[in-house]
């Protein structure tokens, strides 16, 4: 037998769901009695912290969630969201990012190897930025979760953890790289099929060109000290940071005043710190 | 389950231990089959999973996420469960049987209903020729092959998750399924019986 059809025959040998219901109801009726003693041994004041503040807590021990090591090519994420790029045509620009952003709902993204091990992959971007808008931009995003994008827009909570850290390198022409994170409603913005900003894009940012050479080099930003919305925020569009960590759908990297010049960036090894 | 879930379910099962219900429901199939599959063994497969869920609901405290789903590290203390079984030679399930003494019998299903269930499940995996083509040979490997074999081809594991439920290397867990594969292929051919 060669090693393909051995490979496959250790494949089919998984056998289905063999199941005991009554054995199963058995355990969980005594897991159950175990369960209501540990929580009556468990101090009131436990019992009465609110979730988030238990994750807290838990948190300050330390911890991390890895978004995406890029060790397959997936359009997808290791927190199940999506990976795709976008550029300003939908305000009337011109710029051009590779690989394309969607045009009709479809998603054009792939990974590109190696990663920043050699081996495996990476997230590139490259384009041009337009000279149409005189804000003329591009970028790529990653979705934190299945529900992050339409319609459903919800967001994962991130308030236990410092901040995030990735590795980069690329070339920047002109203009500048910056990490945004952006605080967006549970409701879709119809006009343009995406969820909707609460600040009118004056998102958390945080300016990472100085990061990007032509080799790879970890990028750390802790959201509470480095993360800044910008001067143009409206009042009513700023937000405490915290909300914005509560409830976040997506993070995005932005090639902005470039203004007809080229810029080529790659990510990988991302994770929440 | 989606991760967000998941992650909500362990949350609220940490401040709400009887919550934990939710998470046994949803994971007990997984685990009782990768028990089964490296046990071939029903009696001592259902003892381990009762042990992997009661010592989860013990330590849920101690659980960190890590980018992987929960189900990993049910896994992980599946596998030392099943490690000690192969080591002892025998199992007994001790929160279970503490439990038992410590609650009164529940009427869900009488001794003699538990012990008919589990000679059934024990027939039907016995049917599978597949897995009684391999089941010999699998049994027959030194432990660390036996688990990387089990967890990426019985089930369907991928190797970052493998990594993670074992706490070894990439690198580590690659070679290991490697000469696995190859001294598993050489048992089979040769006929070998545990």
């Amino acid at each position: 037998m060669d090693e393909k059809d051995f490979l496959k025959k250790l494949e089919n040998a998984g056998t289905g769901d063999i199941k005991m219901p009554k054995n199963k109801a058995y355990i969980k009726n005594m897991l159950e009695y175990k369960a209501k003693q540990q929580s009556k041994k468990m101090p009131l004041a436990v019992r009465l912290i609110p979730v988030y503040a238990v994750a807290l807590a838990i948190a300050a021990v330390s911890s991390y969630m890895i978004i995406d090591y890029n060790n397959t090519d997936t359009k997808f994420n290791e927190l199940g969201g999506v990976w795709c790029t976008y550029d300003d045509h939908y305000q009337g620009g011109n710029s051009t990012v590779w690989p394309p952003a969607s045009t009709k709902g479809e998603n054009n993204f792939v990974k590109s190897s190696p990663g920043s091990s050699g081996k495996g992959y990476a997230i590139r971007i490259t384009g041009t930025a337009g000279t149409k808008l005189g804000w003329d931009y591009i970028g790529v995003n990653t979705f934190l979760s299945p529900r992050s994008t339409c319609p459903e827009c919800v967001g994962i909570d991130l308030s236990r953890f410092t901040g995030i850290k990735f590795k980069i390198k690329g070339k920047v022409e002109a203009g500048k790289v910056v990490f945004i994170f952006p605080h967006e409603a549970h409701v879709i913005d119809k006009s343009r099929g995406i969820c909707k900003s609460l600040t009118s894009y004056a998102d958390y940012e945080f300016d990472i060109t100085k990061y990007i050479t032509a080799s790879w080099k970890e990028v750390k930003i802790n959201f509470r000290k480095d993360l800044k919305q910008p001067d143009w925020a409206k009042p009513g569009e700023r937000y405490d940071i915290e909300k914005v960590l509560s409830d976040a759908n997506l993070i995005k990297w932005q090639y902005e005043n470039g203004g007809g010049h080229k810029v080529d960036i790659w990510i990988d090894k991302l994770e929440f710190y | 389950m989606d991760r967000a879930a998941e992650k909500q379910l362990v949350e609220k099962s940490r401040k709400d231990p009887e919550a934990f219900a939710e998470l046994f429901e949803e994971y007990y199939p997984k685990i009782l089959r990768y028990n089964l599959h490296r046990t071939a063994n029903a009696e001592a497969a259902r003892d381990i999973t009762s042990e992997v869920f009661f010592k989860a609901l013990k330590n849920l405290w101690q659980f960190r996420w890590k980018g992987v789903p929960f189900s990993s590290w049910l896994y992980k203390i599946a596998s030392n469960e099943v490690n000690q079984y192969f080591r002892n030679r025998k199992y007994e399930p001790v929160s279970l049987e503490q439990a038992i003494e410590e609650n009164k019998m529940p009427e869900l299903a009488s001794q003699n209903d538990l012990e008919k269930e589990i000679a059934a499940a024990q027939a039907e995996l016995d049917k599978n020729r597949d897995y009684a083509s391999i089941k010999g040979a699998l049994l027959a490997l030194p432990e660390k092959y036996q688990e990387v074999l089990a967890l990426r081809f019985l089930e369907q594991k991928k190797i970052a998750e493998i990594c993670e439920i074992l706490g070894k290397k990439e690198g580590t867990v690659k070679s290991l399924l490697s000469r696995g594969v190859e001294m598993l292929r050489k048992k089979i051919e040769a006929g070998v019986q545990p």
